[in-house]
């Protein structure tokens, strides 16, 4: 069969319809906290494309890093929507890491692809502790975003350094969500997300957050804003 | 037995009716070419071999002629693979109905087919699109036939507009335009061969030929068994994100009893 004749068929059956549409996330984040024991994982990912009741058991992979075992759970599908719920409550103060597998495709049925980032490994706990994930900029403030939004009395209790020397004085405070979180229909009731806070701060490589004496987190201080750095915690196309 | 016995039972067989006789209702037929005339009922096989194969299909087709009037049912059952091994499920249920036009110079029929889903999840195809994948559409059809000393020449053409559920990896609509040519040939008073080519378009299987021999066991039971070429999907041309190669064929059987 000449290569000429292979490609006219090709771009014959090449007519397929638009690729389906629509946000591209998974939740909870990763790195997130106190995520709800009764939550569900969710990915929307539309080209994925999974019909309804087709079975995808190994489409969402969940470890215990405590146990190092796989988590029993049901792997669902809903429109666009991939959801895993455990088949007993997240256990408490557990953390976990997942991943998003794409079926196989096969040369008679669906054919799966995977929109760019979803595929990622991410982790997530469900205890309370409080941490930042990553830092970046908006307007000339220096923000992170953290593993949960902090409670007043936390907020307080923020202590920063950066590129290793103290920051006395940085007051920090909790910026609205529609400044950074993305749209995350179909994301499980009762996901608290993540949090952002913001403070006045010069320029630097690394900050160190200090979120009680004996915790802190170190970050790089990149030059995206808070919006850019939750979507791609969340494995959104930017 | 020795082979000998076998040739000379097969002779005698063969030797024992007139093909006419013996065909009893039975129209010619073909994979895209469905059987006008008789009333009868018809169960056939069609499995994929290759190594993309796993999609199996078994078909009961019901079809009575009243006068002019012909009217057919089919019912797909699958088993197909999925991310969890085979599952089975019904495909879409196949409706069609023919009316015999004024002879003018040739016998020829219209017709008008539809399908309507009956099963839920059968996320597959064979190497027609609307035979499993849950879907539903319309198809307007032209057949003609030709015969002549035990020689029959077929030919069909379709319009259609047909919709697919659920991610197919083709169009949610799409309209399809096809053509189908058969050629029969009555081998002896019981056997025959028959040759297709079909092109359609859009179509999972734009091209594709089958050669198939029959014999007609006893008056109105014609057995068949053959096999399909899918031209343009070992040319690369299907929704799966395959390559050219040749790497799968359909082998089919049927057994239909003309009433």
């Amino acid at each position: 069969m000449s290569a000429k004749f292979s490609l006219l068929f090709v771009a014959l059956t090449a007519c397929t319809s638009e690729p389906p549409t629509g946000a591209v996330f998974a939740s909870p984040a990763d790195g997130q906290s106190a995520f709800d024991r009764d939550g569900t994982l969710v990915v929307s990912a539309p080209l994925l494309a999974v019909p309804v009741d087709y079975p995808t058991p190994q489409a969402i992979r969940v470890v215990d890093l405590q146990t190092d075992g796989f988590v029993d759970g049901t792997v669902a599908t809903d429109g666009v929507l991939l959801t895993f719920t455990p088949s007993t409550r997240w256990r408490r103060n557990a953390r976990y890491a997942w991943t998003v597998d794409v079926p196989e495709s096969l040369p008679h049925g669906p054919q799966f692809e995977a929109d760019e980032g979803i595929e990622d490994a991410a982790i997530f706990d469900t205890s309370d502790s409080l941490s930042a994930l990553t830092a970046g900029r908006l307007d000339n403030q220096l923000c992170f975003v953290m593993s949960r939004t902090p409670d007043d009395q936390e907020l307080r209790g923020l202590t920063l350094d950066l590129d290793d020397e103290a920051s006395a004085g940085a007051l920090f405070e909790r910026i609205d969500p529609e400044l950074w979180e993305p749209e995350l229909p179909g994301r499980s009731d009762g996901d608290p997300g993540l949090g952002v806070v913001c403070t006045d701060a010069g320029d630097a490589d690394f900050a160190r957050l200090y979120t009680s004496d004996s915790d802190s987190s170190l970050v790089e201080i990149s030059s995206d804003s808070p919006e850019q750095l939750v979507a791609a915690l969340y494995r959104s196309a930017q | 037995m020795s082979r000998l016995t076998i040739g000379l039972a097969a002779i005698l067989f063969a030797a024992t009716a007139s093909a006419g006789d013996l065909a009893g209702g039975n129209a010619v037929q073909a994979p895209r070419v469905e059987a006008v005339g008789g009333s009868g009922l018809e169960v056939q096989y069609a499995g994929m071999v290759g190594s993309d194969r796993g999609v199996n299909v078994w078909t009961t087709r019901a079809r009575v002629t009243l006068d002019q009037v012909h009217i057919s049912a089919s019912v797909p059952v699958a088993s197909y693979p999925t991310g969890l091994g085979q599952d089975i499920d019904l495909g879409n249920i196949g409706l069609s109905a023919w009316y015999d036009l004024p002879y003018f110079g040739l016998n020829h029929s219209m017709g008008l087919k539809v399908h309507l889903p009956a099963g839920e999840r059968a996320y597959a195809w064979q190497n027609s699109p609307e035979e499993l994948w849950p879907g539903s559409g319309l198809d307007l059809l032209w057949q003609g036939r030709f015969g002549t000393n035990g020689t029959t020449l077929l030919l069909q053409g379709s319009l259609g507009i047909h919709e697919s559920v659920d991610f197919a990896p083709f169009q949610d609509r799409w309209v399809r335009a096809g053509a189908s040519a058969v050629l029969d040939r009555d081998l002896g008073n019981r056997f025959g061969v028959t040759g297709s080519l079909d092109m359609q378009y859009w179509d999972t299987t734009p091209i594709e030929m089958s050669v198939a021999g029959r014999a007609d066991i006893v008056t109105g039971l014609r057995m068949r068994g053959g096999i399909l070429f899918p031209i343009a999907t070992w040319a690369g041309a299907t929704p799966a994100d395959r390559p050219a190669g040749i790497r799968e064929a359909t082998l089919f059987l049927s057994a239909g009893l003309a009433l």
